[in-house]
C-alpha cells in the first residue's frame, strides 16, 4: 500500500477510537453534551472509517 | 516525481486499477444492502426487477440495479415528513435539510445525518486539496448560502483542510470585492459567469484591475464553463490565476474535479462514488474512451438519503490516459458535456449548447449575457441567440462581429442562427445556474 501506512493497524486504531466513545457515551452519556458531542464525533470517526474499512480488508490479501 | 503533500488521501487516490475495482465492488454490495434493508423506495423497486438482498455478487451483477431517476423521488412529501420512502434513517438521526433548485422538474429534498455532513466535507475537502488550496489560505466564499446545497460543503472543508474562510453572503457583488480586497484574501470560489461578472465590477465599478489582488486560486461550480477552454481563458486572464472545476448534486455528492495539473476534463473521485456511463440510445455501458455515454452515479457512503444508480441524465465520456498529478482516478473528458435533454437535434443536426459558449466566449469583445432559443415555425426549427453586444461599439464594428460569429456558429454546428443583439447590461446576470438554452418546441 502506498504512503507507507499499515492499513490493518490504522483501521484497528480507528475501531479502537469508537471502543473509547462507547466507554465515554456508558459513564458521561445522561449528561446532554456529552451525549451530542459523542454523536458528533462519531459522525468524524465514521468518515475515517469509511475510507480505510475496505483497504484494511483487501491488504495483503 | 509527484510529492505526497500532492493528495489529501494518498492510499485512496494511488490505488491500483484492480484495488479499487474491487473496492468499488464492496462499497456498492454494502450500500446496495442498506438502502435494501432501509428503504421501501429501493427495495420495491429491486423487488420488482427480481433482485435480492444478496444479489450483487459481481460487476455484472450491478448493471442489473435498476436506475434511481428524479421521477422515484415522488415517493416524498409524506411521512416520514418529508422524505418518505426515500429516507434510510430514523428522522430524528437527520441534522441538515437541502433541496434541488427544481430547473428540471418538482424539487427533491435532500436529507443528512451529521455524518453524511462530514462525508460532504471530507468530498470537499479531497478536490480543494487537489486544487492547491492550503491551510495558509484566506478564502472568500461570496455567495448567500441558502435551502441549496452549494458551496455550504466548500465552506466546511475549507475549516477541515484549516484554510482561514471568510462568508461573503448577503453583500452584493462590489461590496464583496471590496471585502476580498482588503482582507488580501488569495482565493475564493464561484459560477464562471459570477467569476466574469465579478472582475467586471471591480474593472467598471471600483477601476481596479482584479490580477493585482493576488488572488492565486479560484474553484468554479455549477456550471460547465469552467472546463470550457475559452470561458476557462478569460476567468484566468481576468484573475491572472488559476481556474478550476468541480462537479456536484444535491442527490448524489461532490463527485468530481479537475486537479491543479489540468487534465482535460473531471477525475472521478471513485474510491466515494461509482461513476458508469451507459450508451445514449441504450442502458449498455460506455467504458471505452471517446465515446459519449448518460453518467449514472452512485454514493457509496451516504447514509440518509443515499443515490444508488442515480440517473443523471447528464452526458460525458472517459478520457484515455492518465494524468500528471498521479491520482489512479479516471478522467471524464472536458467534464460534462451536457444534459442528455438538451443535446438534441435542431434542423436535423446534432446540437450541444455548450459548443454556442464555446463560440460566444472565443470573441473577447463578447462579455455579456446570452440565450438560445429553439423554437419551430410550421415544420422548421428555428435557433435564435440573443446576446449583449458590447458595451462601446460602433455599427460598423457591431456588423463585423456579428457577420464572424454567424460564420464560426455555423463552421462548429452545422446550424445558421439568427442573431438578436441586445444592449449591454440588459440581460439577467445568474449567481448560479444559468439557465441560457430553451427548447420551446413542442410547448
Ligand atoms: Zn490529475
Amino acid at each position: 500500500m502506498s504512503a507507507n501506512v499499515d492499513m490493518k493497524e490504522l483501521y484497528a486504531a480507528l475501531e479502537e477510537t469508537g471502543k473509547v466513545l462507547d466507554r465515554v457515551e456508558e459513564t458521561g452519556g445522561s449528561i446532554k453534551s456529552v451525549e451530542r458531542n459523542v454523536r458528533r464525533m462519531r459522525g468524524t470517526l465514521r468518515t475515517m472509517m469509511i475510507h480505510f474499512e475496505d483497504l484494511a480488508a483487501l491488504e495483503g490479501k | 516525481m509527484v510529492e505526497g503533500n500532492e493528495y489529501w488521501n494518498q492510499p485512496l487516490e494511488t490505488l491500483d486499477f484492480d484495488t479499487l475495482r474491487e473496492l468499488q465492488l464492496r462499497k456498492f454490495r454494502r450500500v446496495y444492502q442498506w438502502v435494501w434493508d432501509k428503504s421501501k423506495l429501493y427495495r420495491g423497486k429491486y423487488e420488482a426487477a427480481g433482485l435480492g438482498r444478496d444479489s450483487i455478487q459481481s460487476w455484472e451483477d450491478i448493471a442489473k440495479v435498476p436506475l434511481l431517476t428524479k421521477d422515484d423521488y415522488r415517493c416524498q412529501g409524506v411521512d416520514p415528513f418529508p422524505y418518505g420512502d426515500s429516507l434510510c434513517v430514523p428522522i430524528e438521526e437527520v441534522t441538515e435539510f437541502h433541496q434541488t433548485s427544481g430547473t428540471t422538474g418538482t424539487p427533491v429534498y435532500q436529507p443528512d445525518t451529521w455524518a453524511d455532513w462530514e462525508w460532504w466535507s471530507e468530498c470537499w475537502a479531497t478536490i480543494l486539496w487537489a486544487q492547491g488550496f492550503r491551510p495558509e489560505d484566506r478564502i472568500f466564499i461570496p455567495f448567500g448560502y441558502n435551502i441549496f446545497v452549494a458551496y455550504w460543503a466548500g465552506h466546511y472543508a475549507c475549516e477541515k483542510i484549516g484554510c482561514e474562510v471568510v462568508p461573503g453572503g448577503v453583500l452584493g457583488t462590489r461590496e464583496r470585492l471590496e471585502k476580498m480586497r482588503e482582507l488580501k484574501v488569495n482565493g475564493f470560489m464561484a459560477t464562471p459567469t459570477y467569476v466574469l461578472g465579478m472582475a467586471e465590477t471591480a474593472q467598471k465599478e471600483l477601476g481596479a484591475d482584479p490580477k493585482e489582488w493576488g488572488i492565486e486560486k479560484i474553484l468554479c461550480a455549477g456550471e460547465p464553463g469552467a472546463l470550457i477552454s475559452t470561458t476557462k481563458a478569460r476567468m484566468e486572464e481576468a484573475w491572472g490565476c488559476g481556474v478550476r472545476d468541480h462537479v456536484g448534486a444535491t442527490e448524489v455528492g461532490a463527485w468530481s474535479f479537475e486537479c491543479r495539473h489540468r487534465p482535460g476534463g473531471l477525475h472521478v473521485m471513485e474510491s466515494m462514488f461509482l461513476v458508469e456511463l451507459l450508451a445514449l440510445d441504450s442502458d449498455e455501458p460506455v467504458t471505452e474512451p471517446g465515446i459519449p455515454g448518460r453518467i449514472v452515479i452512485t454514493s457509496f457512503d451516504r447514509q440518509a438519503q443515499p443515490c444508488v444508480r442515480f440517473d443523471t441524465k447528464d452526458v460525458s465520456m472517459w478520457k484515455d490516459g492518465g494524468c500528471e498529478c498521479g491520482r489512479t482516478w479516471r478522467i471524464l473528458e472536458r467534464g460534462v458535456h451536457g444534459r442528455l435533454d438538451h443535446i438534441t437535434k435542431v434542423k436535423g443536426v446534432l446540437f450541444s449548447p455548450v459548443t454556442v459558449e464555446e463560440v460566444v466566449r472565443s470573441f473577447p469583445e463578447l462579455e455579456g449575457e446570452f440565450e438560445i432559443v429553439v423554437s419551430k415555425k410550421g415544420d422548421l426549427d428555428n435557433i435564435e441567440l440573443t446576446l449583449e453586444m458590447p458595451e462601446v461599439c460602433s455599427e460598423e464594428k457591431q456588423a463585423t462581429l456579428l457577420d464572424d460569429l454567424k460564420s464560426q456558429l455555423r463552421f462548429k454546428t452545422q446550424l445558421n442562427f439568427k442573431i438578436k443583439p441586445v444592449e449591454f447590461g440588459s440581460m439577467p446576470r445568474h449567481q448560479i445556474k444559468a439557465k441560457r438554452f430553451h427548447d420551446m418546441r413542442g410547448k
